[in-house]
């Protein structure tokens, strides 16, 4: 395919002017008019941080309904647990200006299964009169008696041998388990429980969603449903489209659903709300908008489980890890099938980044009355990594060694064993990590002497002569790509053509820019292989041209950057044909670098220019397609990645956290967080160096977050006010500086894999990959809580921690 | 009048009391007033701002007709509801959306604006208050100054929803205070809630915004 | 009930027509700042009939000074509180309402509306309110100024509530004003949020020492809806401050006050309408953060003789220590970042505080793994 005839349909899409680019982000517009931005430089990009700047980046709730448009509102169900006997909704329809009101079986719901349940919703012009509205609909509930604690499910479980409650079980054995008879001389066994309350939701604003139908004659005089625009947020459109298109009884290809920027670092709009709008505009025909509330924030966010882990670590005197026995419970909530991945997750990884000879590790995941377990932001491995550290810091009190002896001592390395008998492939630069790490300074001590460097800041509580610092180390590993993974698949399609100011590259992807940068991923990546500054990323209207599966957290990244390097080389190698032949080279052989096509020994070489000037004459158009697939395990080929069978690739981090603590108080303020990442190759900088920062600050939000919650169980009782907002999550006032060392990258070039299989290892991961954000947050989250045990000499088992918790 | 004393006076932990006068970077301006008599002997300030009663409706969702300046351009909205608030009136019908819409109790100050020059919440300001007043939001700015030039750069990675809000305070912080501490950046922005970026960010920009308006002088 | 013309909204700019207004239309929603009834708003569980703005009626907006009291008027801002001036009389109000919410909201929040926060008297269920800034007028012993249409009342801030918290107000009445005695010596405000910087309190506390009047008084607030005046301790104490030298001359005196403070919490205070706490944050937490809170403030407004120098000497060596490593840090060309000073000996020795039954804890952490010398 020397010069195709033109570019395919959906490719083509007038590019817009620089001002309204910057504008919309780039999915934000339904086709055919693109968006597209085309950062002046490499780097995150510069258009969109501007418009975010000014506030004209256009988030969900920023989307203009048009005429006509009406407002929605949820009603929660106060009960955890209860029967609907009746619903009346008709005083509420008989308020002027309510459209619309939905409850019970019109919603597919039968029976409260956890509180907050959205059990009606109705639409009205303006969003009190829709409040009002579900004020007014009368509905009889037969409260049933909840089963809230999954400690309390899982003992009666067991006791009673009825396991209906109990909806996924793991077991992993390494050796002989863990023993846990009585230890030997100079043994010592640390043994603890830890609780994890239910992670605090990062997300910057309330889910928003837009529901816009659009009708067209039917030929009878009747209307007929043509499409509905779903403007949500959402990283993953495909999988979101199979859950609204099944919960509505619409068929895929009627919803149209435009990805909206992210707030904050959620994973995505309430499901509920998306259901909420499109049901409501597809019973009234206008457009619709459903914005979370205060009230639907604590009850019907999708929550994250929370997870008890009873933990046993064994040394000898010279603190060499002996065994490790863990059983833990995650409470699913109401619908547990979201936390079996949580489960899984965390009994592969909690032992830590260390070996040992003898695990055994059990865990459990409960079905209760709680909301469902959501995707914990970060997945398990911060409880992993919290659990692990703790243990680790309390082993090494008991046999009298430092922490830090301890973990170099026990620290896993590549060809070690994971509980779950894969043995770890790659590098793993945790020594690395650690000695950079400790080169570092320490923070100046003591505060002071302004009263907003002390623990409780402007509460005035602070005195210089009861603040004890602490310091504390923590690793963290992460698994990518677990074994149970099924098929993940990514497209894209790379156009390298010319117009007017030179060559030109288009990419269509499925991958959403959530508002983070992606898409300067892909255009960095295209640029690298084809040596063109201009590149346009684009997603195609209809998702169904570009076909992509689900893609678990931390990986759409990864395959699409993969996909996209495959179609760009593809397309490098349909473009340099005739310059291969001159060469007398397979076109396979050339590259492109530093402005230069070069063969793959750099004997011979030609500028880019020339070469493009050249073979792009007459706006010829090379087109290639790529795709990237990865499986858990299966057989290797080229475009599918399988991990060698039995082998496990991770990511890894080290971390110190130091923390102020008042000694009497236990207020606590996190001084300074130093970061130090293996991030496999670094695209782009900013971006690596912001999803640290993000994982950072929601570890530093988990472990500190005082949730309203506690403060006022009476006004959460009377229906989920009083709790104001999602938490209480520390303020700038009180959040650490992070130091973040220069990453290490460990799988930069091929020359590294080919030297690791000669020793005997696995290559690391297809393009380096090495998502950085989850293995911050375990990090983090482990360091701070091993500062705040230092500071305090305490053994804090409760996270998040609380001043009035902290000491045992 | 007989002296009282702060602790702070005694207190080693402000024997830099320079630290201490920084209490609030974005307190109140003039409105706070110190008169010599009783409140029943006050004369009625002449200068009071203020407008008309708002003419009366009736109903459960009784709804008002207000008049108001944004960003300088007088605009009237009729029927708001009296419990609407100034966010929902800026972001909603009058499409004015660079104010965000974040957590509806204080809590986040992503709806930030002024109101007659001052920062308020948008969310928890009836909007029946910004009658007679003018409104900046942060479409008043747009990104043609150094405080927005400063965020993009040092904060543009993370999602965003945070920074018009934060802008305004920056603003106003710069206003007061040219040359301010990492504290005081840190009290100042304490009211907003970054879920995606470490303070760092924040305190980067804002000195560089700072720099960047004390050259232009 | 509605009277047969209701009104939407009124602002007035004088109080007559405001409390003439209420009279005719007691339902009306009194809205100051709009900080605490835009939440419920916003949240839908508020529809006023109408509301009364108050915020433009000079009258309720101000601070005025007489040879005895400070009078401040109702709808001034928590950001007016804070002003230098005010701040210099009244330093522990100027605490208090910078440690609410942020510094946008403290524009608009009001100290009647702080005040009149949550429960109405006959209302319906409300969140438990902050009322952050009633601890501090407790202590300083304030009075309420009400007014109705055709009559006035005063009465001492606490005698505004209710024992479950509601606000007692009749209808048609309105707070107008705050009466606080002038005082001399040393006052302060100290809060132990569910975070560092301004958020929602666990406790309170506001502690006045007078030495004109001889008089201590403390509040300790945040684990109720109403703050309580630990008037038993404050008189207790009274007995053991040498008046004449400003001092206390018994070391064991900071430790027993605190113990009386903390005491005045052991009534159940957090106990709701049915009798059960209605916090998770245990009562035997509040009891030591009411101690240690109590001791702090005593010490600092009389410290222990000796105390001042021997801080202001640490002060200074903590200062030399940061100038010495920004120096050597200097001399090796490295940027910024300050390196750890060296341990220096500790724990200092500090007269008095050993006999408070508390250790002194300074740690001074090692470069590297946080090791440290004590």
């Amino acid at each position: 395919m020397d010069k195709p005839s033109a570019l395919p349909g959906f490719l083509i899409g007038e590019q817009l002017p620089a001002e309204v680019a910057a504008a919309a982000p780039v999915d934000v517009v339904a086709a055919p008019a693109y968006a597209a931005v085309d950062p002046p430089a490499d780097g995150i990009g510069k258009a969109v941080p501007a418009a975010k700047a000014a506030g004209r980046y256009p988030y969900a709730a920023d989307r203009p309904g048009g005429p006509g448009m009406l407002y929605a509102a949820l009603a929660r169900s106060p009960y955890p647990h209860a029967a609907l006997l009746n619903i009346d909704v008709k005083p509420a329809l008989d308020i002027p200006g309510v459209h619309a009101v939905l409850a019970g079986q019109e919603l597919g719901v039968t029976a409260v299964e956890y509180r907050g349940q959205c059990v009606a919703v109705a639409a009205a012009d303006h969003p009190a009169l829709a409040r009002a509205a579900l004020d007014a609909v009368e509905i009889t509930y037969a409260p049933g008696e909840p089963l809230l604690d999954a400690r309390q499910v899982f003992a009666a479980a067991r006791r009673t041998g009825n396991d209906s409650r109990v909806a996924a079980y793991r077991r992993y054995t390494l050796g002989e388990g863990g023993d846990l008879a009585e230890p030997d001389e100079g043994e010592s066994t640390v043994m603890y429980g830890y609780e994890f309350g239910r992670g605090a939701d990062p997300a910057a604003a309330p889910g928003a969603v837009l529901a816009v139908p659009h009708f067209a004659q039917d030929g009878h005089g009747g209307l007929r449903l043509v499409a509905l625009d779903l403007h949500t947020a959402c990283a993953d459109p495909m999988r979101d489209l199979r859950a609204v298109s099944a919960a509505l009884g619409l068929p895929i290809e009627a919803i149209h659903l435009v990805p909206a920027p992210f707030t904050g670092t959620r994973s995505g709009d309430d499901p509920d709300l998306r259901v909420a709008a499109a049901l409501l505009a597809l019973r009234t025909g206008r457009p619709v908008r459903a914005e979370g509330g205060p009230a639907d924030r604590l009850a019907g966010d999708a929550g994250t489980p929370a997870i008890r882990v009873h933990a046993t670590h064994r040394v000898d005197a010279e603190g060499t890890l002996l065994a490790v026995r863990v059983e833990l419970v995650v409470d699913g909530g109401a619908d547990p099938a979201g936390a079996e991945p949580l489960l899984d997750e965390l009994c592969r990884s909690v032992v830590g980044p260390y070996r040992c000879e003898n695990v055994d590790i059990q865990g459990w995941v409960v079905r209760t009355h709680n909301p469902p377990a959501g995707p914990w932001p970060g997945g398990a491995a911060m409880v992993a990594a919290v659990v692990a550290e703790a243990q680790i810091d309390a082993a090494a009190a008991a046999c009298g060694r430092g922490p830090l002896d301890l973990r170099v001592r026990n620290l896993i390395r590549s060809g070690d064993h994971l509980p779950d008998g894969r043995r770890l492939a790659g590098a793993v630069p945790l020594p690395e990590l650690l000695t950079a790490l400790l080169d570092t300074q320490m923070p100046p001590f003591p505060p002071g002497p302004d009263i907003r460097t002390f623990p409780g800041t402007v509460g005035r509580t602070g005195e210089l002569t009861r603040v004890r610092r602490g310091a504390g180390i923590a690793l963290a590993m992460v698994d990518l790509v677990p074994p149970e993974l099924g098929e993940e698949f990514a497209s894209a399609q790379v156009a390298l053509t010319s117009d007017v100011n030179g060559p030109i590259v288009h990419v269509a992807t499925s991958m959403v820019d959530t508002g983070n940068g992606q898409h300067a991923l892909l255009r960095k990546m295209a640029r690298e292989i084809l040596g063109v500054r201009r590149v346009i990323v684009r997603r195609p209207a209809n998702p169904a041209d570009l076909p992509a599966t689900a893609i678990g957290p931390g990986r759409t990244t990864w395959l699409h950057c993969m996909a996209v390097q495959r179609a760009a080389r593809a397309a490098r190698s349909q473009a340099l044909a005739k310059i291969a032949a001159q060469f007398a080279v397979s076109p396979q052989l050339l590259e492109v670098r530093d402005g230069m096509v070069v063969t793959y020994d750099g004997t011979l070489s030609k500028p880019v220019e020339e070469v493009y000037a050249q073979v792009l004459r007459g706006a010829a158009v090379y087109v290639a397609n790529g795709e990237f697939r990865v499986h858990g395990s299966g057989a290797p080929s080229p475009g599918v990645f399988v991990p060698e069978p039995g082998t496990a690739h991770v990511a890894v981090a080290a971390y110190r956290a130091v923390v102020d603590a008042d000694t009497e108080l236990h207020t606590l303020r996190p001084v300074r967080v130093t970061a130090a990442h293996d991030a496999g190759r670094v695209l782009l900088p900013e971006r690596a160096q912001a999803a640290v920062g993000s994982g950072v600050l929601t570890a530093v939000d988990f472990v500190f977050n005082a949730q309203a919650e506690e403060i006022d169980l009476a006004g959460a009782e009377l229906g989920g006010f009083g709790a104001l907002g999602p938490g209480q999550f520390p303020t700038m006032l009180e959040q650490p500086e992070l130091e973040l060392l220069p990453f290490a990258e460990s799988s930069i070039g091929e020359l590294d894999s080919t030297m690791l299989r000669r020793r005997g290892f696995a290559a690391p991961l297809p393009l380096g990959y090495i998502p950085v954000r989850r293995a911050a947050y375990a990090a983090c989250a482990a360091a701070l809580a091993c500062a705040t045990r230092d500071a305090l000499e305490a053994h804090p088992t409760r996270m998040p921690l609380r001043p009035w918790g902290v000491s045992n | 009048m007989s002296e009282a004393h702060d602790f702070d006076q005694y207190d080693f932990l402000s024997a830099d009391s320079s630290n201490e006068l920084e209490i609030d970077p974005l307190a109140g301006s003039g409105t706070y007033t110190v008169v010599s008599s009783l409140p029943s002997q006050v004369q009625h300030a002449a200068e009071a701002v203020a407008g008309p009663p708002i003419p009366p409706a009736s109903g459960p969702f009784a709804t008002v007709s207000i008049r108001c300046t944004v960003n300088g351009e007088p605009v009237e909205v009729p029927e708001v509801w009296v419990a609407d608030s100034l966010l929902f009136v800026l972001r909603d019908r009058l499409g004015r959306t660079a104010a965000k819409d974040g957590c509806g109790e204080g809590e986040c100050g992503a709806c930030l604006v002024l109101l007659d020059g001052e920062p308020v919440l948008g969310c928890l300001t009836p909007a029946l208050v910004a009658e007679g007043s003018s409104v900046t939001t942060p479409e008043a700015y747009g990104d043609g100054d150094e405080v927005s030039g400063a965020l993009a750069a040092h904060c543009g990675a993370g999602c965003g929803y945070c920074l018009p809000g934060i802008g305004l305070t920056t603003r106003a912080l710069l206003a007061r205070q040219p040359e301010p501490s990492e504290a005081a950046i840190r009290e100042s922005l304490s009211g907003h809630l970054c879920r995606c970026l470490p303070p760092g960010h924040f305190i980067d920009a804002v000195n560089e915004a700072a720099q960047a308006v004390k050259r232009r002088g | 009930m509605p009277v047969s013309t209701p009104v939407a909204a009124l602002r007035p700019t004088e109080l007559e027509p405001a409390v003439e207004a209420l009279a005719a239309q007691p339902d009306l929603c009194v809205l100051a700042g709009g900080t605490e009834l835009m939440v419920l708003a916003n949240a839908g569980r508020l529809r006023p009939g109408g509301f009364l703005l108050i915020d433009r009626i000079p009258e309720l907006r101000g601070v005025w000074f007489t040879e005895q009291e400070v009078i401040i008027g109702a709808a001034t801002t928590c950001a007016d509180l804070t002003h230098p001036d005010l701040r210099a009389v009244l330093p522990a109000l100027a605490q208090a309402a910078r440690a609410i919410g942020s510094a946008a909201l403290r524009t608009r929040a009001t100290l009647g509306g702080n005040l009149a926060s949550g429960k109405r008297l006959g209302g319906g269920p409300a969140p438990l309110p902050g009322r952050d800034m009633l601890t501090t007028l407790i202590a300083l012993g304030a009075v309420a100024v009400c007014r109705t249409r055709h009559d006035w009342r005063q009465v001492p801030v606490a005698g505004l509530y209710a024992r479950d918290g509601g606000v007692q107000l009749q209808p048609g009445e309105l707070i107008t004003a705050f009466r606080l005695p002038l005082g001399t010596g040393q006052q302060g405000f100290m809060k132990i949020g569910t975070r560092g910087g301004p958020g929602r309190p666990v406790l309170t506390l506001a502690l006045v020492v007078d030495p004109s009047t001889r008089q201590v008084a403390c509040a300790i607030g945040g684990h109720g809806p109403v703050p309580a005046r630990v008037d038993h301790a404050g008189q207790w104490l009274q007995a053991h401050v040498d008046w004449e030298a400003g001092a206390i001359p018994d070391p064991g005196t900071y430790q027993t006050f605190a113990r009386l403070v903390a005491e005045g919490l052991l009534a159940p205070l957090t106990a709701g309408p049915a009798g059960a706490s209605t916090s998770r944050i245990p009562d035997e937490y509040r009891r030591q953060a009411a101690e240690v809170c109590a001791r702090r403030a005593l010490v600092r407004a009389l410290p222990p003789s000796g105390w001042l120098e021997q801080v202001k000497q640490y002060q200074i060596k903590a200062e030399l220590m940061r100038a010495r490593s920004a120096v050597e840090r200097a001399e090796r060309g490295l940027p910024q970042a300050p390196p750890v000073p060296g341990p220096i000996t500790g724990p200092i020795n500090v007269p008095g505080l050993g006999a408070l039954g508390a250790r002194t804890d300074i740690t001074i952490p090692a470069q590297g793994n946080g090791g440290r010398a004590q």
